[in-house]
């Protein structure tokens, strides 16, 4: 049988990086990330229906900030610092929530709808560049309806820092919230793949339970000293208070307000860097032990 | 670069001892038995079982996709746990049946998506791309999206995707489950090819049709419930079943120089007898042929026959050799056919 019979194989030519040192890991990284970002572009930007786009970046954020800025009516509290404290929150938080549920989407759609993680993941490229190209997509579609938002709102009196927005202080909130808020939903993903069909939900009911106590619509001096602490405790909280420093050019009321912004900035920086040493690794022992379950191949109609 | 494994010399693939349980509701499940296996490169090595049988969760864990719970298994001399990345590097995967694929993207699209997955720089993974896109005939579809291209298209391209890195090591599970006879077909002989074009290049397929694992594969293992019951070649198989070599012979009559006690008493000879004789097109029409039945010991047994026909003065019309088929030695081995057995899973 001629299949069968001695074959020399020359393992330094074509392949060889599969016997050396894994070099070059970082540009493949890079080719996988930008790859997946492309693909959540095609995704994410499957507007065909205009309609929908209009609900999606439009309409539903507003909605919501026309909600917010009833209750405030209502309250008798609205007045132009109201409104710019709301409509910052508001926006960046479009942000948050679609970089929270990007990267477990990412993973579940893939398992369930496309059918594609068995072949991505059996590819030298981790899932983790994948899942975050595919999450900076969604966070950057989300960016567009956070800058509608904060049109409208100055648009309806919110008062703007004079002299224009603090760019280089929203350029470094902007890039370590982003950065953060990754992280936090690559470690979410990580989870939600080792679930059945309703982790589909998990992640926005994580961001759902992160709006009301990051300081996004109420200071965080108005919760209970428990959430308080957790509310001080999540990167998005000094994100969106940096954002409000950049944009309004005053700090929030209360605790927050009284904290200088090179503090603010110190702690939003310490946060990150200790999410983005901890996310990998925990995205990590969460796709291992996916894998030794048998969870990345097994979609929910199995 | 020096070769920092021995896997030059090693086996395509080597599976020692590979257990897997599984954790079910109802207590655990285990679906591979101690499985030991070892497939040298360039075989095209077949796993024939049911549905459950364990062929894929075998391949899965070969493929990086698993953890086994117990023992070890190396493609190429790399350990699929501990050289998980190397291992991608030289493998990769097709599965049947599942339709996999981004609706939203053009099937280059795709392709070009997964050479950047497989590390491959730009301008060469286009190049692969275009290249398999080629070889695989489906260029009349390359810029069309995936949502409308058929269930042979789509699987025509994952095969094409496959291909991308050239891998040493290709695991195809049920690929051509689903497919039409020539979409089937042209898969078929773009495997052989992809084979052929390089030495060394090894495939474990699973399938369900026997008469794809006894054309293509070089060997087979049977399977079922988790453990591995036979393997060997397809004839070393059908041997298991049918210790004696059968062949028919065709003669226009049994001359009277000749007759059957004759015929058996030859060395190597276990039995002689007539088949059926009949008119040459079958139908009773043209000259008559009279077919017997000959067990050897052995092929060489044919020669001391056939020259002692010839002796008689009988005219040879056909020789052929009955074989038992792979769905035979299955149900030998096994206890029941293989669409049996997928119908006590389905229930």
């Amino acid at each position: 049988m001629e299949s069968c019979s001695p074959v020399q194989i020359d393992l330094t030519s074509r392949t060889s990086r599969a016997f050396g040192p894994l070099r070059g890991d970082a540009a493949d990284a890079a080719r996988s990330l930008i790859a997946s970002a492309r693909l959540a572009w095609a995704i994410e930007g499957n507007w065909a229906e205009p309609f929908f786009l209009l609900v999606y970046l439009i309409i539903r954020p507003l909605a919501f900030l026309g909600l917010f800025l009833a209750v405030l009516s209502i309250g008798g509290t609205l007045n132009p610092a109201s409104i710019g404290f709301v409509v910052v929150g508001q926006a960046v938080f479009q942000i948050v929530g679609a970089a929270m549920q990007g990267p477990t989407h990412a993973l579940l759609d893939d398992r369930e709808r496309y059918r594609t993680i068995r072949y991505i993941f059996a590819t030298p490229s981790s899932l983790l560049p994948v899942s975050i190209g595919r999450a900076l997509v969604k966070a950057l579609i989300a960016a567009i309806s956070a800058v509608i938002v904060i049109g409208v709102g100055a648009l309806i009196g919110m008062p703007m820092r004079a002299g224009g927005p603090d760019l280089p202080l929203l350029l470094v909130v902007m890039t370590l919230g982003l950065t953060s808020i990754v992280g936090l939903g690559i470690a979410l993903g990580a989870v939600c793949v080792q679930l059945r069909n309703d982790a589909w939900g998990y992640p926005q009911a994580v961001a759902g339970s992160v709006f009301l106590l990051c300081g996004a619509i109420f200071p965080l001096d108005t919760l209970p000293r428990a959430l308080q602490l957790i509310g001080a405790a999540l990167p998005m909280t000094w994100w969106i208070e940096g954002v409000r420093r950049a944009l309004l050019g005053t700090a929030s009321p209360g605790l927050l307000g009284e904290l200088s912004t090179p503090l603010l900035l110190l702690v939003l920086t310490v946060g990150t860097v200790l999410i983005t040493l901890a996310a990998p690794r925990l995205f990590t022992i969460g796709i291992d032990r996916a894998r030794e379950k048998g969870y990345l191949d097994r979609s929910t109609a199995s | 670069m020096a070769i920092s494994t021995p896997a030059a010399s090693a086996a395509a693939v080597e599976v020692s001892g590979v257990g897997r349980v599984f954790q079910a509701k109802g207590g655990s499940v285990t679906a591979l038995h101690n499985i030991d296996l070892r497939i040298e490169p360039g075989e095209l090595f077949g796993l024939l079982g049911p549905n459950g049988a364990g062929k894929s969760t075998l391949i899965k864990i070969l493929s990086t996709l698993l953890l086994p719970s117990s023992g070890s298994a190396s493609i190429f001399g790399l350990d699929v746990v501990r050289d998980t990345a190397r291992v991608r590097r030289i493998m990769n995967l097709v599965a049947g049946g599942d339709f996999s694929g981004y609706g939203l993207l053009t099937a280059r699209e795709q392709l070009a998506m997964f050479a950047q997955f497989y590390g491959m720089p730009y301008a060469e993974g286009m190049r692969r791309v275009d290249a398999q896109i080629e070889a695989f005939g489906i260029t009349d579809i390359r810029d069309r999206k995936i949502s409308a291209l058929s269930t042979g298209q789509r699987q025509k391209l994952n095969f094409a995707r496959s291909f991308l890195n050239e891998p040493w090591m290709l695991f195809l599970d049920e690929p051509t489950i689903g497919l039409d006879v020539s979409a089937a077909r042209d898969v078929r002989e773009r495997v052989r090819a992809f084979q052929a074009e390089q030495p060394g290049r090894t495939v474990l397929l699973t399938t369900h049709y026997m008469a794809e694992a006894d054309e293509m594969c070089d060997r087979i293992a049977i399977v079922d419930h988790g453990r591995i019951l036979a393997q060997g070649t397809p004839t070393e198989l059908k041997r298991m079943v049918q210790k004696e070599t059968l062949f028919i012979v065709g003669v226009d009559e049994l001359p009277a120089a000749v007759s059957l006690g004759t015929l058996r008493e030859l060395p190597g000879v276990i039995s002689v007898v007539v088949r059926d004789a009949d008119g040459a097109d079958g139908n009773g029409v043209g000259s008559p042929v009279t077919r017997l039945a000959i067990a050897l010991r052995e092929d060489a047994a044919l020669g001391g026959v056939i020259s002692a026909l010839a002796a008689a003065g009988a005219h040879l019309r056909e020789i052929s050799k009955s074989e038992p088929t792979l769905e035979e030695v299955f149900v030998q081995l096994v206890g029941r056919g293989i669409s049996e057995s997928d119908s006590e899973q389905a229930l």
